[in-house]
């Protein structure tokens, strides 16, 4: 799996500059945005989970 | 772990906390981080030229997350960051033009260390100076600078033309309001001069410029220190996109390295923006300023190295001090965001 990655990205890059440059920052901005999103979910679940668990305890929690 | 495109074997942890550094840093000061990736990255063993090449593209992707999150908070204004941007492309081609001459003429190396240390001592030098003098004022705001009345001249200049014609807009005055900024009225020659001046600073020096725009933006402009961060990092996502694009264009970018250390800016990146919420403008600008310094003492090293072949291991002591100094104000960033918190939680159980 790795090999094959590795290998892909050395004919790749090597072979098609303009397309491997927009694939770069393709990857990049798709990966930017999918994290952001990631970590705008788990915070909000993390937050509404600890008002809920603050809610129960009465504020001690 | 080796790295295909780079051809070299590095320590993914290494990357990883390399990653995290920046991304704090950037979300707390709106900076994309680029001479920090760059040494780190050199530091690790990484082809010079790979260096910077992956090194603008985690600035373009840590830039976007930042500015993201900056936007959730309102920390962004977008007509300013629009004006400045239409400089930044002419400058960035104009500093072009000017490192092929010094390429030329032999002397890109030392002009630009000079540049920057000269730019990095005086820029760091004047933040935490005016750190401590807005600090001595009684009462003063955690937006205060030593600076304002030149802000205002700035935002009162009058440059001609006073209007001009826009294609489905017609005759539009020069002067526009930027409410988010708390600008009531601006010339837009003035935020295109500076987005010029840093588009050249950014592509003489090989940054993403954001150490120079936050200062100018607060110091000069008179542009509240956190929606400086935001819109900040408006122009970095440009400035780091274009460089990308020219270095993955030649080769010269690790796709795999890069995605490694965006991961864990995205995480960095949540304690630096989010810190901006809870601690005092004041203090962001000196340890801004702190980090500003550390880097032109890092550069500094750097240019005696190159000048005194015995004391060439300064080469790696510069890197590892900007490293630690940079690691040393994460912890601190993460401290104060913890006993924020912490500072709320209590008020809360206070007030039910």
């Amino acid at each position: 799996m790795y090999d094959t990655l590795t290998g892909f990205l050395q004919e790749f890059s090597s072979q098609f500059p303009l397309l491997w440059a927009l694939l770069v920052m393709a990857v990049v901005a798709g990966t930017a945005l999918g994290l952001y999103t990631l970590w705008e979910l788990v915070l909000r679940w993390t937050i509404s989970v600890w008002a809920g668990s603050r809610a129960r305890t009465g504020g001690r929690g | 772990m080796l790295f295909p495109n780079a051809g070299v074997a590095v320590d993914p942890v290494l990357l990883v906390l390399l990653g995290l550094i920046v991304g704090t840093l950037g979300g707390f000061f709106g900076v994309g981080g680029g001479f920090l990736i760059t040494g780190g990255l050199l530091v690790f063993g990484v082809p010079p030229i790979f260096a910077v090449g992956t090194g603008l593209t985690l600035v373009m992707g840590s830039s976007i997350i930042n500015m993201l999150k900056h936007k959730g908070l309102g920390h962004v204004d977008f007509r300013l960051g629009l004006l400045m941007v239409c400089g930044t492309v002419p400058g960035e081609i104009l500093a072009e033009r000017l490192n092929v001459a010094l390429l030329e003429a032999g002397i890109i190396g030392p002009v630009i260390r000079y540049v920057y240390v000269v730019f990095l001592g005086a820029l760091g030098s004047f933040i935490v100076y005016d750190y401590f003098k807005v600090r001595r004022r009684a009462g003063a705001s955690g937006d205060a600078v030593s600076t304002e009345s030149l802000a205002r001249k700035v935002q009162a200049l009058r440059i001609p033309p006073h209007a001009i014609w826009l294609p489905g807009r017609g005759i539009t005055p020069t002067r526009v309001s930027l409410p988010l900024s708390g600008i009531q009225s601006i010339s837009v020659f003035v935020p295109f001069s500076i987005g010029f001046g840093v588009g050249f600073m950014a592509g003489l020096l090989g940054a993403g410029g954001g150490f120079i725009l936050m200062p100018l933006l607060v110091y000069v402009v008179g542009v509240p220190t956190v929606m400086a961060i935001g819109t900040d990092l408006f122009q970095i996502i440009i400035t780091g996109s274009v460089g990308t694009f020219i270095y993955a264009l030649g080769n010269h970018v690790d796709l795999l390295m890069a995605v490694i250390m965006l991961t864990a800016a995205s995480a960095g990146a949540q304690v630096g923006a989010t810190a901006t919420k809870f601690v005092d403008p004041g203090r962001i600008r000196g340890l801004f300023g702190v980090t500003v310094l550390s880097g032109g003492v890092s550069v500094a090293l750097k240019e005696l190295s190159e000048s005194v072949s015995q004391l060439h291991f300064l080469d790696t002591a510069a890197s590892v001090l900007l490293l630690g100094v940079s690691g040393a104000i994460c912890l601190v960033i993460a401290g104060l965001l913890l006993r924020a918190v912490r500072k709320n939680a209590a008020s809360g159980e206070a007030r039910s």
